[in-house]
């Protein structure tokens, strides 16, 4: 490939090379950790340990079929073949390849992934871990207009050697319209990440590095039926069920055969990070107090570590 | 073949969440009581999680018309991949994708347990979970187009249709091949041996009549009304005043006027007729 037809950026601490520009990442000068290209795609010849409706994986090899975009293949952690249908945008096939597909090749660069949003404050991180459509973005966006800076907005991307570090994603939330309109931003201009579904790139600030930063608790979200914010500090193996119930895409852990070690990671993550619950009221209607309860906690949970 | 899959079926407000009250109290292997916030059921049909975890996609990246392409497919596997029965809770009507697929594939289903209820007592209860006015819930109740319509506002359910009560019930009493098990709410009430004890026969469930009048009895009305009281209940919608409300057949006579009720039997008299909920003469029987 030309260099000239790739463009690099930084993402989950690496450098990845993309064969389309991919406006409002952060660009890289590095050598790139990863090539994504668009081509055919030949997996054949592969022994895939699980398969799902639209996925396979194995150990270092990953699958998946997104209807009316196109097929995406990891490989090993280091290569990304796109086989885009006819018309796709390039905007679409990014929406796919920095969540789901780049989840993937972490997991297989042995990343300890999770599925949420995370913000930080005074160089430490929290974050918010929960399923899709829960939240999260909303919550990290409020949390931004109080100061905070996101780190990331949909797949926290870890590393536990020593303490865990979580490194930034990519410099925007995706927030639907309707939580837009909450935010005062329904006006904005946001790009959309398929045309008509109405869900937005939103842009925040960039962090301008790689790095990562130290990640200090994770909150694990539930919106419930309940007038207030509640949070509850869970300990001992209350704690490491949590983080594993939010690893990202569990199907990628099992069809990694990384289920032990993905379980060592969340003991050991558990041993170094406050975790609670917190239960949000389920139609989040003043999303400003959320905000400023969440505050107070983050503020009591810094003043105690 | 038949596959692993019970629907749990009906229109909203018709007593698809006391039935599981009742079946988690029957499987309750440690007689540790009922605990509301952990009815046992193995997802609802429509839940995006469960789209999430067969597909290996995130839903909030799919059109509706995608995501709902892809469900047969999820309970498909979800059938392959089980070992027991499961028993998903679905109100959706019994719908056809545009390519003439049924959204719920009968190679994936063992049967379905519908449970309908009189049109006329389901209107107090849409109007207190909906915290609407009569006026609005009998348009709810009359509605081809009443669902769950996200749109563009993710939530953590996948668009469903539920057409109006009529075509909703017809949807599933007359689904090929789906092996359906109807029960009415008002015979829960009345004679809830048979008719919780059939339901359970229908499922291949093998349980004493001793364990199934204790769990009639752990899942009475009353029971649940007081486990709300105390302990809150996680499906309540926050601006309705409760979940359980009244449990009783008839009470839309302290709701709706003659007119509104004239209304409602006008739209569904058919159905209404076929079900018991009319004499053959027109009159309403509850």
């Amino acid at each position: 490939m030309d260099t000239n037809d790739m463009y690099t950026y930084y993402l989950y601490g690496l450098t990845f090379s993309f064969p389309f520009p991919c406006h409002g990442f952060y660009k890289s000068d590095q050598a790139p950790d990863v090539m994504v290209e668009i081509g055919r795609i030949d997996a054949g010849h592969i022994d895939w340990k699980e398969e799902g409706v639209c996925y396979k994986v194995s150990s270092d090899f990953y699958l998946l079929s997104a209807p009316n975009i196109g097929r995406f293949f990891v490989a090993k952690g280091a290569n990304i073949v796109i086989e885009s249908e006819k018309g796709v945008p390039n905007e679409a096939l990014l929406l796919f390849l920095v969540n789901i597909v780049s989840g993937a090749l972490l997991f297989q660069r042995k990343y300890f992934v999770l599925q949420g949003s995370a913000i930080e404050r005074n160089g430490a991180v929290f974050a918010f871990l929960g399923k899709s459509a829960g939240g999260k973005s909303l919550l990290a966006a409020v949390m931004q207009e109080k100061g905070y800076r996101i780190v990331t907005d949909s797949v926290c991307a870890i590393k536990t050697d020593t303490v865990p570090l979580i490194y930034p994603g990519y410099p925007f939330l995706l927030l639907w319209r309707d939580s837009l309109k909450r935010l005062g931003k329904e006006k904005n201009t946001f790009r959309e990440v398929r045309n008509g579904l109405g869900r937005f790139w939103a842009p925040n600030e960039k962090w301008g590095t790689n790095a990562p930063l130290p990640l200090k608790a994770l909150f694990k979200l539930h919106r419930e039926n309940c007038e207030k914010v509640e949070f509850k500090e869970l300990l001992g193996f209350r704690k490491v069920f949590a983080i594993r119930s939010s690893a990202y895409h569990a199907s990628l852990v099992k069809g990694m055969e990384q289920e032990k070690p993905f379980f060592q990671e969340c003991e050991r993550a558990s041993r170094h990070l406050v975790v609670e619950d917190l239960d949000i009221p389920y139609f989040l209607r003043d999303i400003n107090k959320i905000a400023d309860d969440l505050d107070l906690e983050i503020s009591r949970v810094l003043a105690k570590t | 073949m038949k596959g692993n899959i019970v629907w749990l079926a009906s229109y909203p407000k018709s007593g698809n969440t006391w039935f599981r009250a009742f079946h988690t109290s029957l499987l309750d292997k440690y007689n540790d009581g009922l605990d509301l916030d952990l009815l046992q059921t193995d997802y609802m049909a429509g839940s995006r999680f469960l789209i999430d975890t067969f597909t290996g996609l995130d839903s909030s990246c799919l059109f509706s018309g995608e995501a709902a392409a892809l469900r047969p497919s999820v309970y498909n596997a979800m059938s392959r991949k089980a070992r027991r029965l499961l028993l998903l809770k679905v109100h959706d009507a019994y719908t056809f994708l545009p390519d003439g697929a049924p959204l719920f594939p009968p190679e994936s289903s063992f049967g379905t347990l519908y449970i309908i209820r009189n049109p006329l007592d389901i209107v107090p209860s849409l109007m207190n979970h909906f915290c609407c006015g009569i006026e609005k819930a009998i348009t709810l109740l009359n509605d081809q187009k009443f669902g769950v319509h996200n749109g563009q506002n993710g939530l953590n359910q996948l668009d469903q249709s539920y057409l109006d009560w009529s075509g909703h019930v017809l949807s599933w009493v007359s689904a090929a091949d789906m092996n359906v098990h109807v029960i009415r709410y008002e015979d829960m009430i009345r004679s809830p041996r048979e008719t919780f004890g059939g339901a359970i026969r229908f499922l291949g469930i093998e349980k004493t009549e001793k364990d199934i009048l204790k769990a009639i009895e752990q899942a009475s009305f009353e029971n649940l009304k007081r486990k709300e009281r105390e302990k809150g209940f996680k499906e309540k919608p926050q601006h309705a005043q409760s979940f359980f409300r009244k449990g009783q057949a008839g009470s839309w006579r302290e709701y709706l006027s003659e007119e509104q009720a004239q209304e409602i039997v006008t739209k569904h008299a058919d159905v209404m007729r076929r079900f018991d909920y009319l004499t053959d003469d027109g009159k309403i029987v509850y």
